[in-house]
């Protein structure tokens, strides 16, 4: 399966993470209206958008065929900051409900759900860095590689 | 510190950047790097292509120079 290039996986998940990162922000607009309560994830969401948009940039790489350089691993970076940055929303949201509102605005299934988005983001932000660590490695050996003539 | 002096050779052949990559089979661009001190390697296939071109020996092509602290 192509992963380089305009018609490689790359440029399929590109535009699909576009589609998705469009409609979270229509739906973000118009919620509040219907539901107040999701306002509450709103810094969550604002989170997740910025690691859509890190990935679109990364796929757009996989598409110009650039995989490796530096752009990459900044994308990559962000991605990682925001995921941890999330995680600690998700830890703070958990505490709140189950300490301080004791369980009040969510019940006892909502806020394990909150525990396990917490775990999830922080193991996505530590697989994140290792993943920026390999790409850091992998361009150096390319740009070695590029000036080896 | 390993010096480049490719420009010196190519000077007293007689022969330009063009001529000379056309012959090794690189691209101008990466003659330029490894003119200008750029590159981080050199493969031994083209230093054994260069030092036939030219007519010369890898000495003529690099220097050994120690740097300054």
């Amino acid at each position: 399966m192509k992963i380089y290039g305009n018609k490689g996986l790359g440029g399929f998940l590109k535009a699909l993470l576009e589609i998705v990162f469009t409609l979270i922000i229509i739906t973000m607009i118009i919620t509040p209206f219907v539901y107040r309560k999701v306002i509450f994830f709103y810094p969550n969401i604002i989170c997740l958008l910025i690691i859509m948009y890190a990935f679109i940039g990364l796929f757009d790489s996989l598409k110009r065929e650039e995989a490796f350089c530096k752009r990459t691993i900044k994308k990559i970076n962000i991605a990682r900051i925001a995921s941890l940055i999330c995680s600690v929303f998700w830890i703070i949201q958990a505490i709140y409900d189950i300490v301080l509102a004791k369980g009040y605005i969510y019940d006892l299934f909502f806020d394990v759900f909150l525990l396990f988005m917490f775990v999830l983001f922080l193991g996505v932000s530590i697989a994140l860095y290792i993943l920026k660590e390999l790409f850091i490695k992998a361009t150096n050996y390319k740009e070695e590689n590029d000036l080896t003539i | 510190m390993i010096i480049v002096n490719l420009d010196v050779m190519m000077a007293k052949r007689k022969m330009s950047s063009n001529e000379l990559s056309e012959k090794l089979g690189i691209t101008p661009a990466n003659l330029s790097i490894l003119k200008t001190n750029k590159g981080k390697a050199i493969r031994f296939s083209t230093l054994d292509k260069l030092c036939e071109i030219l007519d010369c020996t890898p000495q003529d092509i690099l220097e050994y120079r120690k740097e300054e602290k």
